[in-house]
């Protein structure tokens, strides 16, 4: 599968959710988190145009893409969609100790794993930060409304625990050099497949149960929180992917924010 | 050709800080904000000549890749300055975003034609309309972002940080298109100015629903 052609999906799916943001706003709605929420599908749109045009230009070249603007657009995304989240939401008294704690872990530990892959020091701390803060936002939207059980709760963190899990067995047992061979374990291989599997499963089911909580009339407050879980879930897992995984965990965050955008407008026009 | 940008500088500033002299009110504060958007290019191209030598980056990836942040983030400190410190706000704080923006274009434009030649018209008129366009059009919308979100209380840092990687892409995107001659340098030339139209038509229709919102965000 060309990456240029999922890209080229993305751009038309971001369109059609700025557009339609626009319309909304235009035909009367007024929600600052429409307006948060269609600023940061522009900078995700400007960050996508960017790296197909890069893409067509060098690719001939076989240029890898340093760091460019294009990953402050990355970041800027995620902040936005944290503010989108969090905009205007009244404080309450409820304890986020445990779930902030168990959060802050796991994406020190995928910060830790991005830098043995890639050994980008700044851009992945500065990811990591990034991601803390949407996923803290998500989190505090989600302790708010109360709508989530402890099962619930339990199973969302067992996701992306199992998911660094296979990850780190497969850091583990990465292949080494022995004299003049190349030594690869037998459980690296079998490890690495079984979690781009795991990875795609569950991304999977994070998608199919929001795409149920949206498709539910009066879950606004659920259906809300699942689809930026979603792409929460979608971008750590393409982020841990490669290859076709990778493409595929990308057209699953792009169906992500189709969901953000259904479930936004549900709520937007439920007030 | 080597040029000396500090001179080149020197030059063009002189008559205008003269000038800061003689003028008063919105005048002098366009002038000023103009000295320091080519201020603020000067300083873009040593920052960006320092991270060249540490990164190792060519001259040519520095310009499509790293420049674009140094430069939208140099024009976006001046203009935060105007906006927290002075509390500036609607029309005056949009002037002084137009004259930084034109400002660092023209310093920018001035070092270009001196270091690669001016003998053909159409080029210099094609460069002059898209960087200008280009400089003054991400600081502009940078400007009335802010203004905007102030408005509706949505002023923080992701808002801003959202201001300035919008700029920045879209700054990065002609950088990109004009770094290969043929078609896409073409399409770099055209951007500027179609996106330019493009927000100008988005902000009209958007105002009016902007007006009819509160500070809190309701209607």
């Amino acid at each position: 599968m060309n990456i240029g052609v999922v890209l080229l999906f993305i751009i038309g799916v971001l369109l059609y959710v700025l557009g339609y943001s626009v319309w909304m706003l235009k035909k009367g709605v007024h929600s600052m988190r429409l307006v948060l929420f269609g600023f940061a599908m522009a900078c995700a749109l400007l960050s996508y145009t960017y790296w197909c045009i890069f893409d067509l230009m060098y690719a001939d070249e076989e240029k890898a893409l340093p760091f460019a603007a294009n990953e402050l657009g990355e970041w800027a995304l995620f902040l936005l969609l944290g503010a989108t989240l969090t905009f205007g939401l009244a404080k309450k008294r409820v304890s986020l100790f445990l779930e902030m704690e168990a959060m802050l872990v796991f994406v020190a530990v995928n910060v830790i794993l991005w830098i043995h892959w890639n050994g980008e020091w700044m851009q992945d701390i500065v990811t990591g930060l990034v991601m803390a803060y949407l996923l803290s936002a998500i989190i505090r939207r989600m302790k708010y409304s109360g709508k989530f059980t402890r099962k619930q709760w339990i199973l969302i963190a067992l996701s992306g625990y199992l998911a660094v899990a296979f990850q780190i067995v497969a850091v583990w047992t990465e292949p080494y050099i022995e004299g003049c061979f190349i030594v690869e374990p037998p459980l690296h291989d079998w490890a690495e497949k079984a979690g781009y599997v795991y990875l795609l499963v569950a991304s999977l089911v994070y998608l199919g149960v929001s795409l149920a909580e949206l498709l539910k009339k009066g879950v606004e407050e659920r259906s809300i929180c699942l689809s930026f879980m979603s792409i929460a879930f979608c971008t750590f897992s393409m982020y841990m992917s490669d290859g076709i995984w990778y493409i595929l965990e990308m057209i699953g965050s792009t169906l992500a924010i189709l969901l953000m955008f259904f479930s936004l407008r549900k709520e937007v026009v439920a007030s | 050709m080597t040029i000396y940008a500090e001179n080149i500088l020197l030059c063009i500033a002189i008559p205008l800080a003269v000038s800061l002299m003689f003028t008063r009110g919105e005048s002098r504060r366009f002038v000023a904000a103009f000295l320091i958007g080519m201020g603020m290019c000067l300083l873009a191209a040593y920052i960006s000549g320092f991270i060249s030598l540490v990164t190792g980056l060519s001259e040519k990836d520095t310009a499509v890749f790293l420049s674009p942040v140094i430069e939208e983030v140099m024009k976006l400190v001046p203009l935060m300055f105007f906006f927290l410190l002075w509390d500036m706000k609607g029309r005056g704080l949009t002037n002084v975003a137009v004259a930084i923006g034109a400002g660092f274009a023209t310093f920018e434009n001035c070092c270009y034609l001196l270091s690669v030649g001016a003998e053909s018209l159409f080029f210099v008129l094609i460069r002059g309309m898209a960087v200008g366009v280009m400089h003054v059009e991400s600081v502009l919308a940078l400007a009335v972002w802010f203004l905007i979100a102030k408005r509706l209380r949505a002023l923080s840092f992701s808002t801003v940080l959202g201001g300035v990687a919008l700029a920045t892409t879209f700054h990065a995107i002609y950088n990109l298109l004009v770094s290969k001659p043929g078609a896409s340098t073409v399409l770099g030339y055209i951007f500027p100015p179609v996106t330019a139209l493009a927000m100008f038509l988005l902000y009209r229709l958007l105002r009016p629903q902007f007006a009819r919102v509160n500070g809190d965000g309701s209607v």
